[in-house]
């Protein structure tokens, strides 16, 4: 075809960006087909679901039950996120969407103070307003908070798919 | 195994953007372009008739290279020496089609484009029907301490495309197999808030039915088929309406409960724990 390498890249990533909730896979698979492997799709595959698990603030869990919120603000390292709730930094592959490590996330007393009431008062929200939800509260700079909320609903037998994410 | 992997990508990836996505699809892959024009349904656009001043669709059907044929002069825009047009009789009909749905859009739709083009198949003849009808773009002004819950839509598109294959049989029957496409978009925006909604996507179905015709007068082909699209477009009118508002809200219930419903709910608790003291 008539696109450079790098260009069959943009459009791949561009596709995947856009993949509805709960979809993700299947949108992979079928631009794997349609790109081929010159466009170095499979080792950058890893940075691009990074992009789209933050953009959806995607809820990454672990066998033992841990859950974590992607957003940028959580993120201390590559492939690292905080979940003040757990006081746990985890550590996450972005392509098998789950957790695989966890660390102790050190307490901060400076944003604790505005931080653990909000989140205890949004839980009990979620709780009641949400079904499934997740919420994830943290510092994001002096007196900032990233709030986001989010849940979905993947129903692919029936042919459809939901997801609520405000923030 | 491409085809596959590029029909089901446009399933999947957000109807508002099926023109880029499918761009970028055949520009990654070009020898699908045939198949993939053909099978994806793109939201139409039209083109005023040089001769006659009146628009017309542009589509598949009425497509030679990059020029369009009119239905109205059954010439092709731009000029083209040898472009495909129907046979005569089959051109007669076609004119028929058009006069019937612009008379059957007139009344359904008070505005939009139709156009009907024909050619011919094994066996019998094939006729697309297009129906667009646009409103907007406008955000609607929302008056002063309105509820921004009451926006209405202000900008979208009914995109309707009926294919009809007829198959003429002995004894003056003919057997018509309809495939439809509609595609809907509804934007609803409240100028000076924030929000913005959009709702898009298409739905297809089909259906086959047998009639007899007078061989004498190719427009009774047209009052036959007329019919089939009439009913076909009611029954997607309310699949879409079903889907589209009563699906959505379902799986919008389902993950956030509506705020009334929640009311409602403690409302009928207290009430129980109420009856129950007494």
């Amino acid at each position: 075809s008539d696109l450079s390498a790098q260009q069959k890249f943009e459009v791949a990533r561009g596709f995947i960006l856009q993949a509805p909730p709960g979809e993700v896979d299947e949108v992979v698979k079928d631009v794997n087909v349609l790109v081929g492997t010159d466009a170095g799709l499979q080792e950058k595959l890893a940075d691009i679901l990074r992009e789209y698990n933050e953009n959806n603030n995607s809820v990454l869990k672990s066998a033992d039950g841990a859950s974590v919120v992607i957003t940028k603000a959580g993120q201390v390292a590559p492939n690292k996120y905080k979940d003040p709730s757990s006081e746990k930094v985890f550590t996450v592959d972005h392509v098998a969407r789950e957790i695989t490590g966890a660390e102790p996330l050190p307490a901060d007393p400076s944003t604790e103070e505005l931080r653990g009431p909000t989140q205890e008062a949004l839980d009990k929200y979620v709780k009641g307003a949400l079904s499934g939800g997740a919420c994830t509260v943290v510092g994001a700079g002096p007196d900032r908070l990233q709030v986001v909320v989010v849940t979905t609903k993947l129903n692919a037998r029936n042919l459809w798919n939901g997801r609520w994410r405000s923030s | 195994a491409e085809f596959k992997a590029a029909m089901d990508l446009m399933r999947r990836l957000p109807p508002k953007l099926i023109e880029t996505s499918l761009s970028n699809t055949l520009a990654l892959v070009p020898d699908l372009v045939d198949d993939l024009l053909s099978s994806v349904d793109q939201p139409l656009k039209v083109m005023k008739c040089p001769e006659t001043n009146k628009e017309f669709i542009l589509c598949d059907y009425n497509r030679d290279g990059d020029s369009y044929r009119s239905p109205w002069t059954n010439k092709y825009s731009p000029p083209l020496d040898d472009g495909i047009v129907p046979p005569d009789e089959l051109r007669r009909m076609e004119l028929t089609a058009n006069e019937a749905f612009n008379r059957y859009r007139e009344l359904y739709y008070e505005g939009g484009v139709s156009s009907c083009y024909a050619w011919e198949i094994d066996g019998g003849f094939a006729c697309a029907v297009a129906v667009l009808k646009t409103a907007g773009p406008a955000a609607m002004p929302l008056p002063e301490g309105e509820d921004p819950r009451r926006t209405t839509v202000s900008s979208g598109g009914w995109n309707a495309m009926h294919v009809v294959e007829g198959q003429v049989g002995a004894d003056s029957k003919c057997k018509y197999k309809l495939t439809s496409t509609v595609t809907l978009t509804l934007d609803s925006e409240a100028k000076g808030m924030a929000s913005k909604s959009d709702l898009s996507g298409s739905l297809s179905r089909s259906m086959e039915k047998e009639k007899t015709f007078d061989p004498r007068d190719p427009a009774s082909h047209v009052a036959n088929f007329g019919e089939l699209i009439e009913e076909m477009e009611g029954r997607l009118r309310d699949a879409l309406y079903e889907v589209y508002f009563g699906k959505t809200r379902q799986v919008v219930s389902s993950m956030r409960s509506a705020d009334d419903e929640r009311r409602a709910a403690q409302h009928n608790l207290m009430a129980e724990m109420m009856a129950r003291k007494k």
